[in-house]
């Protein structure tokens, strides 16, 4: 591709970045996440005990980690935009490409984890703690997966409304681990 | 939004990881007091508020930037209060009951 810019609007005060539907996305699944979390709120009332004592199998430091790995790919996703609006095409696909390694570093470290916890003996249908824990890490991970394919899809067809719209939904995927970290790790 | 003042932003974000880390026992730790709790999620509040107000953009959205910090802000209420609160199962588990016993007449 060329690296002459498409001509485009930067996203201007009052108005949402990239397209509305996105956000209407990110509205709904920021509050399916809230949903499942307060949901999680709820099984923990009823067993304080058992849900304290999975939490102490989990590895914090694995969280804090992928943490800080989303985070920072959610900067290069934000600098591939930066990049876009200077018509810098090639430097908007390596912060595309960068932040999306991230995501595969995360997922990596996610799997992991899973192998942890599967090899400890805790398993989808272990009920309380466990079943919660995969049902809400692992639809994360899937967003993970999907937000990975968006970037790909942006990176080709990288007018600045879609990488606008391809890195939100990137970074609601960010937004969303900063809250599920805490809730499930961290707070006991 | 400028790239520095996106690494700015990056920089207090890692910096607020390393502090929630920290806050809730990333190592060690069993249980953590009210006080570190509401640490917690103030400081996932904040991480949340920096997300959408820089990285999504939405300080130049102020309304959306209210609605979606409300978002976080009553999630992590409500779990954070909750983990404060509920140190004792809500219902009490039923006493196990023994099944009655068959009693034969002596013969």
């Amino acid at each position: 591709m060329s690296e002459t810019a498409v001509p485009s609007a930067p996203a201007s005060a009052g108005h949402l970045p990239g397209n509305p539907m996105m956000w209407l996305l990110i509205a709904a699944e920021l509050m399916v996440f809230g949903g499942a979390l307060v949901a999680y709120a709820g099984a923990r009332a009823l067993d304080p005990a058992g849900f304290l004592a999975a939490q102490g199998e989990l590895d914090r430091l694995a969280g804090t980690v992928n943490t800080a790995v989303l985070l920072t790919s959610g900067l290069f996703a934000a600098f591939a935009v930066t990049a876009r609006e200077a018509g810098r095409r090639a430097a908007t696909r390596g912060w595309l490409a960068a932040a999306s390694a991230l995501g595969l570093v995360f997922l990596v470290v996610k799997a992991h984890e899973y192998g942890a916890d599967i090899a400890a003996g805790h398993g989808l249908g272990d009920g309380g703690f466990w079943t919660l824990y995969y049902l809400i890490t692992g639809f994360h991970a899937v967003h993970v997966v999907f937000g990975i394919v968006v970037l790909a899809i942006v990176a080709v067809f990288d007018d600045l409304e879609h990488v606008e719209t391809g890195t939100a939904f990137w970074h609601m995927v960010d937004l969303v681990w900063v809250v599920v970290f805490p809730c499930l790790y961290l707070l006991r | 939004m400028t790239d520095r003042r996106l690494l700015l932003t990056w920089a207090l974000l890692m910096g607020l990881t390393i502090l929630t880390g920290l806050a809730g026992g990333a190592v060690g730790a069993d249980k953590l007091g009210a006080a570190w709790m509401a640490v917690l999620g103030i400081v996932t509040v904040v991480k949340g508020r920096l997300i959408l107000a820089r990285y999504l953009r939405l300080e130049q959205a102020p309304g959306f930037l209210g609605g979606f910090t409300a978002a976080v802000v009553v999630t992590m209420a409500v779990v954070t209060l909750s983990f404060m609160v509920i140190s004792r199962p809500l219902v009490a588990a039923k006493p196990f009951a023994a099944p009655p016993t068959l009693v034969l007449p002596p013969r």
